[in-house]
């Protein structure tokens, strides 16, 4: 029961942690280019 | 390239979560235990997906790969990188389970057999791919580098698939053409979560391509306002 809680704890463990990086990680790419939007815009006029 | 709708990649994340509940449900409540080896197979029905959507998405890096090198369109080599990088995780968490389940099976963590060696060597291979992809800034010298690269990798694919079959193994042979070794519904639970694994790897894409496209379009930014 150990080594089957263990497998599928790891698992999961592993595809989630990667699914909240590329979640977080988009996230914050899209405050960036907001951002960089903001500043482009003020930079031309 | 991006996936445009957002309705499709919404509606592959809830089919994807909703799929892996319904395995899981299947293999948890559906599926009889095994006479041998009790609760402890159950690790079977994550570990089978866990080595085929790897083989698939290193497919996908090779197909894209040698389109990339025909065309020079490089929205072709954003996918191949994309999808190496999550067959790399979907591999990990097969290594992981496929430990964990060795233990009890076999007696040991580990054994240097030819599925299990094979299957490592084709891990480090593509960690190597995402070490070239960043360890070259030009974005068109990286883009025909790790094409190369992805092409050349995929040979431990189909090794590492008919590994069990030409070399003597202790790795058991579940699917062969004449016959399955598992009842209807081990190999029905099987299936779904297969499909299930599938459409969370088709999502992960979708986010993951997405996810270059606006390092990239930050990148041009940061460029002009350096300008």
């Amino acid at each position: 029961m150990a080594y089957f809680a263990a497998a599928y704890f790891a698992a999961w463990l592993i595809l989630f942690l990667y699914v909240f990086y590329i979640e977080r990680k988009l996230a914050l790419l899209g405050r960036d280019l907001e951002h960089l939007k903001n500043v482009v815009k003020r930079k031309k006029s | 390239m991006r996936l445009k709708n957002g309705t499709i990649k919404r509606c592959l994340g809830i089919t994807s979560f909703l799929g892996i509940f319904i395995s899981l449900y299947m293999a948890f409540f559906y599926t009889p235990l095994d006479k041998n080896l009790g609760v402890v197979q159950k690790i079977f029905y994550i570990h089978f997906p866990a080595a085929i959507v790897p083989y698939f998405a290193f497919f996908v890096v090779l197909v894209c790969s040698i389109i990339y090198l025909k065309t020079r369109d490089r929205k072709w080599s954003k996918i191949a990188y994309a999808s190496a990088e999550i067959g790399l995780v979907i591999d990990t968490a097969l290594l992981v389970t496929g430990t964990i389940f060795d233990k009890p099976t076999w007696g040991v963590w580990w054994v240097w057999e030819p599925r299990l060696t094979t299957s490592l060597i084709m891990w480090l291979l593509y960690a190597g791919y995402l070490m070239l992809y960043y360890s070259v800034g030009e974005a068109e010298r990286r883009s025909r580098l790790t094409a190369v690269y992805g092409i050349v990798a995929f040979i431990s694919v189909p090794i590492s698939f008919m590994s069990i079959r030409w070399w003597r193994t202790v790795h058991p042979i579940v699917f062969e053409p004449t016959k399955i070794a598992l009842d209807t519904s081990m190999w029905v639970t099987t299936l779904v979560f297969l499909f299930s694994m599938t459409l969370f790897y088709a999502y992960l894409l979708g986010h993951r391509v997405d996810m270059i496209g606006l390092q990239e379009e930050i990148e041009d930014l940061k460029d002009e306002v350096e300008d």
